[in-house]
């Protein structure tokens, strides 16, 4: 370990007192201490100052920002976008992390120590070690039916959801379901209401006591949320309405797993199953490619 | 008193048959029970006040504003008492002062002075507990718009009762649609409605949809603003029904404000006149009606088209 | 035997010009009918809202003695007078004010505070069994007051007070049930249109004239 660089002698190689892996010191430490608080109150938009990004807001500025404030020079950084680490934005931020921080890169999702991910939760599972970073456009879970943000955090204060129970209420008397297919609300140890970012109702079904820490950054709205290892997360639905996962048509053309998430191929960024008209595949490509080694 | 005959003697058995236990009873009382709500000098002025102002408004002055500094006094030393179950009118013109009254029971202006005593609740205009949550336990109004309410127009009529199951933690889907559907059937709604966005619904439905929700977590207070203003005469007709039989139904101590005098009589077991923010008269409804004191109530119930 | 109701001193104008009572004492005691009688306009009708609170005396004392206590009407607050009026003292003295849509056997349900199918049978009694499904609405006048007049005598009251229940509805099925009432320990006052029948079965009358009473029967 002595090898190792350390990020004080990193940056007294650089001459810098501060600096490390893009932010400064004062924005790391903002963001640490608004996780902490988002770690102590599991669930609940803790603000923070959001910096600037080499990222477009709501592309993940507020994901970059946490993985940056907690990358070391002995971290393994993996970057998803639904599932595919080859995308543009994915590759590009994964660059970027690894050269300002020294860390190493990896597609391999045990081999990991950081996941930073847009829309989907890796299906390989993951370790206690590990942490788990969403990219959240929207942290508001109350945003479709509580227009104003000082009135939603006053129904979050007092724990009153009832806007979103009536919501889901109208939906189900009126269409049978409910209309939110990703981001779907949940609340964390039955409490608190929190978007836990577009990802499919298959990954929120798995959301819930994880052997690690998931951290949600939101940078265009400026806040984080975390769920600590092991909370209960549960979605936000009637006790005798249960959420469903989406369902494919076909096996995985690749790997032919009948249980995986899986979407037809021929439309990049969807995340319902009906977009394109391709073979079914998963959508998890580490998972699937491990799968395929190791059947 | 002695029956003269087999025939009156069955009567009499059947009279005892049907009469009430012996025994003391809440109706053998003589007096009524203590009220469920208690009003007690209701005040509100809108600006800045004077020592004159009360002097200088009201009968006396035939005016509400005060001539010395423009201070209109809507509401001054309003006081009564409402029993469970009972039915208190609120007589007035337009500019009476009976909307700026129906507010501050409705806790959505602040009193200037005075107290209103819910039982179990305490003083609700000194109360600790946030408004809202009084609000909604409490004390709810019908509104003569459904939107002011605070019913969602966008979402099904259904939905719109269920809130108030789900306000108080029903997680069961079936059973909050079961309840909500059966109260709104019971409003008279047809089924094949209950789905349909409340913006759809006329006047006197909507009102209906607002009884159904009251029907759900019995209020203590229930406030009717002017429920049938506005309305076709058929359909006033059977909003009044309706009114009957949820005010039978709740037990709540209910405040009805109207300035259609038929409908006061036919609702209320009592009867506020106010004028210029003052209580007039107050009385029974044959009393103010066919008796009335004041000569404003004089002329109210002499400008009645019969 | 101690009265359920007793006047002392009542007294009653409309205007300067108009003293229509002038000092009227009466006690009506269980059990009993009293009848009042006299011209059209000698204040029949203005007495007897006197007596069940329906009009607040200008002077005087209206005192109802019941087991559970005793108040006087002419100075009680409206609260307690709609109290008394619906569990102690019921009268008869025109429509129900009811909603139009309502029908009369419902009406007179709620009124009276007992069962429709009860409501049904005392209109029935009163031979007018076909106006129980009918809207109110679309009664004439005199059904309307057959309804009102069958939920005064449905009630349970102790005192029960008629003002012209004769042009109400059939009069010797309305003194057939008044001895139903009176066996039943209840003090009934009417002011028949037609007053020979009722003098008939009467314990006491009297006549109404220039503002005061004169026994006639006792």
């Amino acid at each position: 370990m002595s090898d190792a660089p350390t990020v004080a002698s990193l940056a007294a190689e650089h001459g810098q007192s501060e600096a490390y892996a893009y932010l400064d010191e004062r924005t790391k430490r903002n963001v640490r201490r608004a996780l902490l608080k988002a770690l102590a109150i599991p669930g609940w938009q803790i603000p923070f100052d959001s910096r600037e990004m080499p990222v477009a807001r709501g592309w993940g500025s507020g994901g970059l920002q946490v993985t940056l404030s907690l990358v070391g020079p002995t971290d393994t950084v993996k970057v998803i976008d639904q599932g595919d680490d080859s995308s543009a934005n994915a590759s590009s931020m994964r660059s970027l992390i690894s050269r300002t921080s020294g860390c190493a890169e990896t597609t391999v999702t045990e081999e990991a120590t950081i996941i930073q991910s847009r829309h989907r939760i890796p299906e390989i599972p993951l370790r206690g070690d590990q942490v788990l970073v969403l990219q959240v456009p929207h942290p508001e879970p109350l945003r479709r039916v509580v227009t104003n943000d000082a009135v939603a955090l006053e129904h979050h204060a007092e724990r009153d959801y009832t806007p979103a129970w009536l919501d889901l209420y109208d939906d189900e008397a009126r269409h049978g379901a409910p209309r939110t297919g990703a981001d779907y609300p949940v609340l964390v140890e039955g409490t608190t209401l929190m978007s836990p970012s577009p990802i499919p109702r298959y990954d929120v079904l798995r959301l819930g006591n994880r052997p690690h820490a998931t951290l949600l950054g939101a940078g265009r709205r400026a806040r984080v949320a975390a769920l600590p290892p092991f909370t209960s997360v549960e979605p936000l639905v009637f006790d005798d309405r249960p959420l469903l996962a989406e369902s494919a048509a076909e096996p995985c053309i690749r790997c032919g797993s009948i249980d995986s998430y899986r979407v037809q191929s021929g439309g990049r960024y969807q995340l319902a199953a009906e977009a394109g008209n391709g073979p079914w595949c998963c959508s998890d490509v580490d998972a699937c490619r491990t799968r395929r080694n190791d059947p | 008193m002695n029956p003269t005959s087999t025939a009156q003697a069955a009567a009499a058995q059947s009279a005892a048959a049907h009469a009430p236990a012996a025994g003391p009873t809440a109706a053998a009382q003589v007096l009524p029970p203590p009220p469920l709500l208690s009003a007690r000098g209701l005040s509100r002025r809108f600006g800045p006040g004077c020592d004159l102002c009360i002097e200088l408004t009201g009968d006396a002055g035939a005016t509400s504003r005060c001539p010395a500094c423009g201070t209109v006094v809507a509401v001054h030393d309003v006081s009564f008492d409402v029993g469970a179950g009972e039915v208190l009118g609120i007589v007035g013109e337009s500019g009476s002062g009976k909307t700026t009254l129906l507010s501050l029971l409705h806790l959505d202006t602040p009193a200037d002075a005075g107290s209103m005593v819910v039982d179990g609740y305490g003083d609700l205009l000194r109360s600790r507990t946030s408004d809202a949550e009084l609000r909604r336990s409490a004390v709810v109004m019908v509104h003569q718009n459904s939107l002011a309410a605070g019913l969602a127009p966008r979402l099904a009529a259904e939905s719109n009762v269920a809130e108030r199951l789900l306000r108080t933690g029903c997680r069961s889907f079936a059973e909050a649609r079961a309840r909500s559907q059966d109260l709104l059937a019971e409003l008279g709604i047809h089924p094949s409605r209950h789905t349909d966005p409340l913006e759809t619904f006329s006047g006197g439905m909507a009102q209906r949809v607002q009884l159904a929700r009251a029907l759900v977590n019995p209020p203590r207070v229930l406030l009717l603003d002017e429920p049938t203003t506005g309305l076709d005469p058929s359909v006033q007709a059977d909003l009044l029904e309706s009114v009957q039989r949820v005010t039978d139904r709740l037990g709540s101590a209910t405040v009805v404000v109207s300035h259609d005098l038929e409908v006061i009589r036919i609702l209320a077991d009592r009867v506020l006149v106010i004028h210029f923010g003052r209580v007039v008269e107050d009385g029974i409804p044959e009393q103010v009606f066919d008796d009335p004191q004041h000569p404003y109530t004089q002329l109210l119930v002499a400008s009645r088209l019969r | 035997m101690t009265a359920v109701l007793t006047a002392t001193g009542v007294e009653k104008s409309f205007g300067p010009e108009r003293t229509v009572l002038d000092g009227i004492d009466i006690a009506l005691l269980p059990g009993q009918l009293t009848v009042v009688h006299g011209a059209r306009d000698a204040g029949r009708s203005t007495l007897l809202r006197c007596l069940t609170g329906g009009y607040r005396p200008d002077a005087g004392h209206v005192v109802l003695e019941r087991a559970a206590g005793s108040v006087d009407l002419a100075a009680a607050d409206p609260r307690t007078l709609a109290w008394v009026r619906k569990h102690h003292i019921r009268d008869f003295a025109g429509p129900l004010a009811a909603p139009p849509s309502q029908d009369a056997a419902s009406a007179a349900a709620r009124s009276a505070a007992l069962e429709r199918e009860t409501a049904v049978a005392g209109l029935r009694r009163l031979g007018v069994a076909e106006l129980a499904e009918v809207p109110l609405g679309r009664l004439r006048r005199t059904a309307r007051r057959a309804v009102a007049l069958t939920a005064a005598l449905l009630s349970q009251a102790a005192v029960v007070v008629l003002d012209e229940p004769d042009t109400a509805a059939d009069p010797e099925r309305v003194l057939d049930w008044i001895s139903e009432l009176r066996a039943g320990g209840t003090a009934v006052l009417a002011a028949p249109s037609d007053a020979h029948p009722f003098i008939a079965r009467a314990s006491a009358s009297a006549i109404l004239t220039e503002g005061k009473i004169q026994w006639t029967t006792q």
